[in-house]
């Protein structure tokens, strides 16, 4: 069990990721869809009106970029499937061998956010280019940035692990993920800043693991954090990573013993 | 004085299962009341295995085979019971374990489907750590055995069965473990390819003294590669000994399969053996015979040169009769 097994699988899991050429460019083609079908929504929003809370129509189009770049890169997953894989069975094939499940899981998603962060900011770069948002991003900000990236996908892996391990007990995986993600959608702030909501909203959400999914991470580049705002975040998200991940791992312990590699 | 690789104490392993009541009303009622009923896969079973012996593990569908190998490989915790397998025991899952045996299913792809065989070969040599040379050499030497050198570059999802399997089990033998799990190596796979997989196994416990468990729905693979047979039924083991006694007990017959270019009068097959079926519709005139193990070659000959055969073959009997016969004889006693 070496750092090689896990570049070995990062590395075919790159190359699936091309093996199937239309799902993957229709694929990004929905995600370039959807970003362009926000933004005009909020343009024609923005027809009548100069700000929405304190939001310019640059500010929430320079907003909206990012944090759909950052959502894609945060809670874009190949993990999604983890329930019915450990369902099945199919996860039989790698617990038999000496190897570590969580970084075999983690390898699969670092090679899906690699390719994922090569297109996603091919394409946030070209949508900036064609609506030019006359916004000033905070330089200063970028490595904060990349941080609290690398916090949102520890905190998704756990969302997701958690979520997988229901595969251990029943193959009714769907319906709980299905919930759980739309509630994210609606709460990440990939459609609309959570700020133009009440403020007894905002603040309630801000106590759950979403916004760092997207919205804190735009907050961040449009200069929007000031220096309480962003400790007391850190310390939200840092407390979710690790309860999340302790119940993770209490779960997954459970899960493995109660495994019943069904099939074959 | 040969030492134990595998010792199993009073093994058991039960499972609840959710029992659906038929129809879309059944259906409907499952959404919130279900009742669960307790399956006892594997029913306190205890044996011990030396180091390389092939042991011929049977039984019909269901019988709890693959259900042991699972617990054995440490995919699955038992109910109760004790399991030392080569020193360990094998559902704590220790990477020292894991490094030394192997599981194989018939069933069940280890391979990655859209990449060729060679990418898994890549990514099991990162997994057991095994030195560059080994890997060259033991690749090398399995390529040229099960002769698939022009195959290992091609996506798995183009392979015939008969190559993946070749290919699955280059995969599980490239760290060459000392103990090997075969559940259903053969099953699907036509004669010739059978014969192939049997002998390369045969060849690899030979040079490596692997011990080897082996499942199989194929009297002929059991028969050509153990001495000693384990029959479980029910969960429960009804036999443990020498594959030649059951053999010698309980399938006294083998079985002619016959097609006729004209056709032939019940009186004609009768001096060879117990006629179990006779077809001569027209088109197609077959015949098949019961006859007795030892002579089944010279009644075959004889057969061929009275009568107008177009086609024989010999076959061992089914194995799902052996087994309900041995069960039937457990039962009784």
């Amino acid at each position: 069990m070496t750092v090689a097994t896990y570049l070995q699988y990062f590395k075919i899991y790159l190359a699936q990721t091309f093996e199937y050429r239309t799902s993957f460019f229709m694929w990004r083609i929905r995600q370039v869809l959807s970003l362009l079908l926000s933004l005009f929504f909020w343009g024609s929003v923005y027809a009548d009106t100069a700000t929405i809370s304190a939001y310019t129509k640059d500010d929430m189009i320079a907003y909206l970029i990012i944090t759909n770049l950052v959502f894609n890169l945060v809670a874009a997953t190949s993990l999604n499937s983890l329930g019915s894989f450990i369902y099945s069975g199919e996860l039989s094939n790698f617990l038999i061998k000496p190897q570590n499940i969580s970084l075999y899981l983690l390898s699969k998603e670092a090679a899906d956010k690699l390719q994922n962060l090569f297109f996603s900011l091919l394409e946030a770069g070209g949508i900036w280019l064609l609506f030019q948002p006359q916004t000033s991003i905070s330089l200063q900000s970028l490595p904060l940035l990349g941080f609290f990236i690398i916090l949102g996908m520890g905190v998704t892996f756990c969302i997701q692990l958690l979520f997988g391990a229901i595969g251990f007990w029943s193959p009714d995986t769907w319906g709980p993920r299905f919930l759980f993600f739309t509630l994210m959608g609606l709460t990440s702030g990939t459609l609309f800043p959570l700020d133009i909501l009440p403020s007894w909203f905002t603040s309630t959400v801000a106590l759950t693991p979403f916004p760092f999914i997207s919205y804190f991470q735009g907050q961040l580049a449009l200069g929007r954090v000031n220096s309480d705002h962003l400790w007391s975040s850190f310390l939200v998200a840092a407390a979710w990573l690790v309860a999340l991940g302790i119940t993770a791992a209490v779960v997954w312990k459970k899960g493995l013993k109660d495994y019943d590699s069904h099939g074959g | 004085m040969k030492t134990a690789a595998i010792v199993v104490d009073h093994l058991s392993k039960h499972f609840k299962v959710y029992k659906k009541e038929p129809g879309v009303w059944g259906s409907i009622k499952s959404l919130w009341h279900r009742e669960y009923e307790t399956v006892k896969a594997v029913q306190d079973i205890s044996f011990s295995i030396d180091e390389g012996e092939v042991i011929g593990f049977i039984g019909q569908n269901g019988a709890g085979k693959t259900t042991t190998l699972k617990m054995l490989s440490g995919l699955l915790y038992p109910t109760s019971g004790e399991v030392s397998v080569l020193g360990y025991t094998p559902w704590e899952r220790k990477p020292d374990f894991q490094k030394q045996f192997s599981l194989v299913m018939g069933q069940k792809n280890q391979l990655w489907w859209d990449l060729p065989a060679i990418e898994t070969f890549e990514l099991n040599k990162a997994i057991y750590d095994i030195p560059d040379n080994q890997y060259k050499k033991t690749l090398g030497t399995l390529v040229e055995l099960l002769d698939v050198a022009d195959i290992i570059k091609v996506q798995v999802r183009k392979l015939s069965l008969g190559q993946r399997m070749k290919c699955e089990l280059i995969a599980a033998l490239l760290h060459n473990p000392k103990l090997l799990f075969l559940d259903e190596p053969t099953i699907g796979l036509d004669v010739i390819m059978q014969k192939t997989l049997r002998d390369f196994i045969r060849e690899y416990n030979r040079e490596f003294g692997a011990t080897i468990i082996l499942t199989s729905h194929y009297m002929d693979d059991v028969k050509e590669l153990c001495k000693r047979a384990i029959i479980i039924e029910k969960g429960t083991k009804i036999f443990d000994g020498e594959l030649q006694s059951i053999i010698a007990k309980y399938a006294k017959n083998k079985i002619l399969s016959l097609v006729f270019s004209k056709p032939v009068q019940r009186s004609d097959l009768e001096p060879y053996g117990e006629i179990k079926e006779l077809t001569q519709d027209g088109t197609n005139y077959t015949a098949t015979l019961l006859v007795g193990r030892k002579s089944a070659t010279a009644s075959a000959s004889k057969v061929l040169s009275k009568l107008p055969v177009q086609d024989l073959t010999i076959e061992e009997p089914p194995i799902e009769a052996i087994i309900r016969d041995v069960f039937a004889d457990t039962k009784r006693s």
